[in-house]
């Protein structure tokens, strides 16, 4: 006996689990199959013009290669018959294209109320307590309502707005083999990698997003939170343009957008270990951000603090550019603007900085000032230092003449 | 006594008020005594229209027809319906099913046994019992559909197809999507 799982649409349920499909059974005996609903028992005589639904079901691989291996008998044995050969064959053709089509991508959506579907506009509208799941990597939507229009000839989808209590989890695909790595090491054996947790890539909240394929618009709405691996918002309003990849974070009147980067570790002059050392947070509010994704840019303007937690420094400036490597780590900061930082045991001023965490110097420009702990006034149009307090060297650059005042008791 | 008769008293006006409330019941009984009684019109592969504003409005050819003359109902087997849209640019919406009643007195058509409908845009929608209100135009019913078409497939509750504007409500949706996002 065999299951022939999610190829036959029950007549009677049609909504057995998982819904839209049931298990169909060859009965033994000379006759050609019946079918059986696992959950009422509608049973069915297979008389080739039976409900043929596309299997578009997740399928459980397993009974599908066992089903393969049956048919595959009964089509090579000596004893079979020429109506059961071919019968065999036609299944074989089935089982085949169940295979093709679960190698696609799907995407199920449930929702608790309706779906009000105008299929000549291509429109869909899901409401409350609606759940999206793509199933090539399991990446989810929640949300109260999900409008959708897709173009009615190609079903692409055109455009698509969820509606109150978003939430989303987007996973990236695969599990990176970097990941099992570091698990096969934790752990001293090889990890399976189907069953191996994955993480998140990012984790969004908002009250409204859009998305339009027309003007390659995204648009999330409302106490926007964006939970990723590479950085952290908390904002009103994201505009992005995925096409350009440009985009625009914004927050209430009266408010700032908050954020989390992260930079590059700094070593210290040690050798790099086998273990990648772990990144540094940068965190900070600014009245607005502009991202450019080509040139690895966000611009933070309008009243910027950022606090840097790797030597707890932290500085104030009208803007801010900030440069990202290929990791997404910070590797350079520019402050424009009433540039001014205080680090323990240091504070300094000037028009304009510019961090460069590779060399892990500070550039301060235009009416440069800094004061050390030991009292050490240090003043010039331009002052390179480093930017840990305690390797404390401080110099003017291309020959700017610095004044250095010390105060003596 | 006195309990015995206001038990009495109390099953009286159950009794009355069941026999005044709950009276579709034994009519309904008398209808269908009466549909047992009447000998129906036999038609065999009977071709069956409905015109709307001189212009057809649904076909239904079956394999058998019972018609009931005094009640207006026909009871119809093997059926292929086919309904029409106003716009006569537009195809139509065919119905398949094994059984099927049609009330002329509120012009409703039920269907029902392996009921098939294939829409003008070729979803294909299976369900168990069907619903077609002539006078609103609508498709409805209160068991599970399915509905299928080349990208996606929804399962739902029930269903409303309204035929005029075209829009299917679902409730209970369930759907798997190919994705073209």
């Amino acid at each position: 006996m065999v299951s022939l799982v999610y190829w036959f649409s029950c007549g009677t349920c049609l909504q057995h689990p998982p819904p839209g499909s049931v298990s169909g059974e060859f009965v033994n005996g000379n006759d050609f199959p019946h079918l059986i609903c696992q959950e009422t028992g509608y049973t069915k005589k297979w008389t080739g013009t039976l409900k043929m639904v596309k299997p578009f079901i997740s399928v459980d691989m397993e009974p599908l290669r066992n089903a393969f291996l049956l048919v595959c008998r009964l089509i090579f044995h000596q004893k079979t018959t020429l109506p059961v050969r071919l019968f065999a064959t036609s299944l074989m053709i089935g089982l085949l294209a169940t295979g093709l089509v679960h190698a696609r991508d799907f995407v199920t959506i449930t929702a608790s109320k309706t779906a009000v579907i105008d299929r000549s506009k291509g429109t869909a509208v899901w409401q409350k307590n609606v759940h999206v799941i793509r199933r090539s990597t399991g990446s989810t939507l929640m949300t109260d309502q999900l409008s959708i229009e897709r173009d009615t000839t190609s079903d692409q989808l055109v455009w698509a707005e969820a509606n109150g209590s978003v939430h989303a989890v987007y996973y990236q695909g695969q599990v990176s083999e970097e990941k099992l790595d570091q698990v096969s090491e934790e752990k001293g054996n090889p990890p399976d990698r189907l069953n191996l947790p994955q993480e998140p890539h990012s984790v969004v909240t908002c009250d409204l997003a859009t998305f339009s394929r027309k003007t390659a618009l995204a648009e999330l709405q409302g106490r926007v939170h964006i939970l990723s691996k590479d950085f952290e918002l908390q904002a009103e309003k994201i505009r992005y343009d995925y096409r350009a990849e440009r985009g625009k974070i914004t927050a209430r009147p009266g408010e700032q957008v908050q954020f989390v980067f992260y930079k590059k570790p700094t070593t210290n002059g040690m050798q790099p270990t086998a273990r990648a050392p772990v990144r540094q947070k940068v965190s900070g509010v600014a009245t607005e951000i502009l991202a450019n994704r080509p040139s690895r840019k966000m611009v933070l303007q309008g009243k910027v603090y950022i606090i840097d937690y790797s030597d707890q420094s932290q500085f104030r400036a009208d803007r801010a550019e900030l440069f990202f490597n290929e990791q997404e780590e910070i590797e350079i900061i520019i402050a424009n603007g009433n540039f001014s930082m205080n680090q323990p045991g240091r504070v300094s001023r000037s028009d304009r900085a510019v961090f460069e965490y590779a060399k892990e110097e500070v550039t301060l420009i235009g009416n440069a000032y800094v004061k050390e702990d030991n009292k050490v006034e240090v003043t010039s149009a331009r002052i390179k230092m480093y930017i840990k307090v305690n390797q404390g060297i401080i110099r003017g650059v291309d020959d700017i003449p610095v004044k250095m005042e010390i105060e003596i008791d | 006594m006195r309990i015995l008769t206001s038990g009495l008293i109390v099953i009286l006006l159950v009794l009355a008020v069941y026999f005044n409330w709950f009276a579709e019941g034994p009519q309904q009984d008398t209808q269908d005594a009466d549909l047992r009684e009447e000998k129906p019109i036999i038609l065999q592969n009977p071709e069956l229209f409905d015109y709307r504003n001189n212009r057809l409005s649904s076909q239904i050819k079956a394999k058998m027809a019972k018609v009931y003359e005094s009640t207006d109902l026909t009871l119809l087997t093997q059926i292929d319906g086919t309904v029409y849209s106003e716009n006569q640019m537009e195809p139509p919406t065919r119905i398949f099913a094994q059984s099927g009643s049609i009330n002329g007195k509120i012009k409703l058509i039920t269907v029902w046994g392996d009921v098939r409908i294939v829409f003008a845009n070729g979803q294909r929608l299976y369900t168990e019992k069907l619903n077609l209100d002539q006078n609103k135009q609508l498709l409805y019913n209160r068991v599970a559909v399915l509905v299928v078409s080349d990208h996606d497939k929804i399962n739902a509750d029930d269903m409303l197809y309204d035929l005029k504007t075209r829009i299917l409500t679902l409730s209970g949706p369930k759907a798997w999507i190919e994705t073209g996002f």
